[in-house]
């Protein structure tokens, strides 16, 4: 759901690559070849990728980088097409030589960032997130990567903090399921601090905001016994079995 | 409350430098085996698991012999090179003694557990294999004899781990056996289409048949399948690999858990009377703290937190964590992985056996994982993950676990690690550990850590749960108390030595106090207890013999 969010960031960015290509093509030397592949080409990546047909989308993406060896956004898709197959070391490099070819391009810092805290990377992801950051302080889903980064770490302050900040940016930005997905990290906060009805709060929100997070219906039917309602814990428990069977997650990979 | 919490997870008054240290004793040790597990490269699942280890002293002589289980090859998996009966010349080195214990077991062997089955006080061994499982008794530790078919233990379904234990407070020893999936050597399933992160691998679990587990009741040495109806047959079967009996909820009834493949785990509570209930989902044990299922493949336990419960620590497939359930109360657990730092760190690794044990006896468990992955076509630069890898020991410091590693290390070699199992092969009263990996040499580590105090606790009760499965060791001295529980299996289709190993670190003239909960809930107290020795406790009674340091 991260990716998701950030596929919608790079759409948006593709868009403005889109309009700039458009305008450079108008005004360069008939004969010079363009750094960014066309942006129609780049648009058929990203819907290969977002379809999961991640084994067409490298190869399309791999033909632009050949084709287009300046292209940072090339590598990007060619990075985000093993990113988003779980193929975090492949990725790797091509978010490195997006970078390299296009050292302000911020999309790349945060898959990149998300790329190396699933490779267990937690000091060079809170790096990238940071760096984001600094570009971008209003950026719900870096802070919310921090967050789970600091809850990793035990700094369970911070972390509150972190979450809070991606929660208040989320709702401002009007994104429900960013939202909703930082209000169930708050909650595990709130959990390990033995602070249940607080939990309880932020999972009900989380689960009304996006009716899709599974792992909030499981959250909030474990808190609900806890605290002593078995029915409604049951019924939590009944939206997580219902949901997680439609969407079949991949294994180990909540966010 | 809070406050107690916190100063339970300070280090340890008697702490000192951190300084584990291991080294290969494998060719000193006298052991020079490889298992075998199908061919090289593994094709199917059957050849990915490797064969299991167990922690036996067979001839009562005091010191840990070695069994392990040992498979076969798809064409022929009846006649394998023979699972290996090791026995300990008393100073941890050790001679083969297969042949003339007569142990002929050429079947495809998978895990092992050891219990004495019929109150003789002398240690059987189980064996799940592929094919029908095998029941050897120990005869007055002269020789095995294959008892299968009189005890009605021979199910041929493929089985992987199992345990001892006494569920019903009998006396004796009952066993549950997991079992993992349906698989014809002959007609292995198609590997078209099977794809994780892009890469063509081998079919399975998903998409072949689970099957369902057993648990016997031992009826005066003939044991009696009573899955359906103690209610452990009212789940959906899972892919199991590892089990443990232990109570989680110190009701005084020995409780099952059983870890499964990409499937739900299963805790199953003792109601008393042979009658169990799966409580996994409701303790939160049976996934993450996502609600995602794991594909558990080990367990370690251990009372991480000192809160007096014991917590459970199971072992996952690569690019996941692995998983700390802290217990909380006895009815519920919570994923606490990352809290102790256990989570991020182990995800480019695909781990199987593990145990908690103080290695630097500085007073409080470290944890030791092996690891390896199980498809052979596995690299970091495909999926995250090489297909050899090293093992893995955390120490504890403070409130974390934290990898260590250091120059000379044994474990920083790559290996295709998988069985593993704890116990003192020298007598010097500190954790040595007996790897096992597939299609490759065991390997024998032994504990080169500095001498610290000990204390090395073993039960004996005059049942024939001989060695008191199931019981909890409590030891209190210098303020702080540490508990231990005596199981009748280990991680990952292994068995470890049924002791309580505590490390005191530099503690001097301090009074120390054991209390024991014996499986039937009885309680012994023993003051004054002598350190740095090793203590035979029976109920009335307990004797304190030197150890080898």
């Amino acid at each position: 759901m991260t990716c998701v969010n950030a596929l919608g960031l790079i759409a948006i960015a593709l868009l403005v690559v889109a309009v700039a290509t458009a305008t450079a093509q108008k005004t360069d030397i008939p004969s010079a070849q363009p750094i960014e592949p066309p942006s129609r080409a780049l648009g058929t990546c990203l819907r290969l990728i977002q379809s999961e047909r991640y084994g067409e989308a490298r190869k399309l993406a791999d033909k632009l980088v050949r084709d287009f060896p300046k292209s940072s956004r090339a590598c990007l898709m060619l990075a985000l097409a093993d990113h988003k197959n779980h193929r975090y070391e492949a990725a790797k490099p091509n978010f490195e030589k997006a970078m390299e070819l296009d050292p302000h391009d911020r999309a790349v810092w945060s898959f990149y960032g998300w790329c190396l805290y699933n490779l267990g990377r937690a000091d060079e992801a809170r790096g990238m997130f940071e760096k984001f950051l600094k570009a971008q302080p209003d950026y719900a889903d870096a802070h919310f990567a921090i967050g789970l980064l600091d809850f990793e770490a035990d700094q369970i302050a911070d972390a509150t903090t972190r979450f809070q900040t991606a929660i208040r940016l989320s709702a401002a930005a009007k994104s429900r399921s960013e939202e909703a997905k930082a209000r169930a990290r708050l909650a595990d906060v709130f959990v390990r601090q033995e602070k249940l009805e607080q939990a309880k709060q932020e999972l009900e929100k989380a689960v009304k905001l996006n009716p899709n997070l599974y792992g909030a219906f499981f959250k909030l039917s474990r808190v609900r016994l806890r605290l002593g309602d078995k029915e409604g814990a049951e019924q939590a428990r009944r939206m997580y079995d219902l949901v997680r069977e439609r969407i079949r997650p991949t294994k180990g990979h909540a966010e | 409350m809070v406050a107690a919490a916190v100063l339970a997870l300070l280090p340890s008054p008697f702490a000192r430098a951190a300084d584990i240290r291991f080294s290969d004793f494998t060719q000193a040790s006298g052991i020079d085996l490889t298992l075998t597990c199908g061919g090289t490269p593994s094709r199917e699942i059957i050849e990915v698991d490797g064969g299991g280890v167990a922690f036996i002293d067979f001839d009562n002589d005091g010191d840990w012999d070695i069994f392990f289980a040992n498979g076969a090859r798809m064409a022929d998996p009846e006649h394998g090179p023979g699972s290996k009966l090791y026995e300990n010349r008393g100073d941890g080195t050790f001679r083969d003694v297969t042949q003339s214990i007569g142990i002929t077991l050429t079947r495809w062997a998978t895990g092992v557990a050891v219990g004495d089955i019929d109150g003789d006080r002398f240690d059987d061994l189980f064996i799940t294999c592929y094919g029908r499982n095998v029941m050897l008794k120990n005869d007055r530790g002269k020789r095995f004899v294959d008892v299968t078919r009189e005890t009605g233990l021979g199910d041929t379904r493929w089985a992987t781990s199992a345990a001892f234990g006494d569920i019903d407070n009998d006396g004796d020893l009952d066993l549950y056996t997991v079992n993992y999936l349906v698989f014809d050597a002959n007609h292995p399933p198609s590997r078209q289409g099977k794809e994780y992160k892009g890469v063509n691998v081998m079919a399975g679990p998903h998409g072949l048949v689970a099957q369902a587990d057993i648990l016997y009741e031992n009826t005066g040495g003939r044991f009696r399948d009573i899955t359906e109806d103690s209610g452990c047959g009212s789940v959906r079967a899972g892919y199991g690999l590892v089990t443990t009996m232990i109570d989680f909820d110190d009701d005084g009834r020995l409780d099952i858990f059983v870890g499964n493949d990409s499937a739900e785990n299963f805790l199953f509570h003792n109601l008393g009377g042979n009658r169990f209930e799966n409580v996994g989902p409701f303790a939160g044990v049976s996934g993450n703290m996502d609600g995602s299922n794991q594909a558990t493949m080990g367990i370690a336990l251990a009372d991480v937190d000192r809160n007096g419960r014991v917590d459970f620590f199971t072992t996952n497939f690569s690019s996941d964590t692995n998983t700390l359930h802290l217990n909380l109360d006895g009815v519920f657990f919570d994923d606490r992985t990352s809290q102790f730092g256990l989570g991020l760190v182990s995800r480019e690794f695909l781990s199987w056996g593990c145990g908690f044990y103080d290695f630097d006896s500085d007073g409080d468990e470290d944890l030791f994982i092996s690891n390896g992955h199980v498809y052979p076509q596995a690299k970091t630069h495909d999926i995250d993950s090489d297909y050899e890898q090293p093992p893995v020991l955390f120490e504890r410091k403070g409130p974390r676990f934290e990898r260590l590693t250091y120059q000379g290390s044994p474990f920083e070699t790559p290996l295709k690690g998988r069985a593993v199992a704890f116990g003192d092969i020298d007598n010097d009263g500190d954790v040595d550990i007996v790897h096992t990996t597939l299609n490759d040499r065991v390997r024998i580590w032994r504990n080169e850590s500095p001498r610290a105090c000990v204390a090395v606790v073993e039960l004996k009760q005059d049942s024939h749960n001989h060695r008191a499965y199931g019981s909890m060791v409590e030891l209190s001295v210098g303020g702080k108390t540490y508990r231990r529980w005596i199981t009748g299996g280990g991680s990952f289709q292994s068995a470890n030595a049924p002791v309580a190993y505590f490390g005191l670190g530099d503690i001097k003239d301090t009074e120390a106090v054991l209390n024991i909960t014996w499986p039937d809930g009885a309680k012994t107290t023993v003051k004054n207890v002598p350190l740095n020795k090793r203590l035979t406790v029976t109920p009335k009674s307990f004797q304190a013999t030197d150890l080898d340091r």
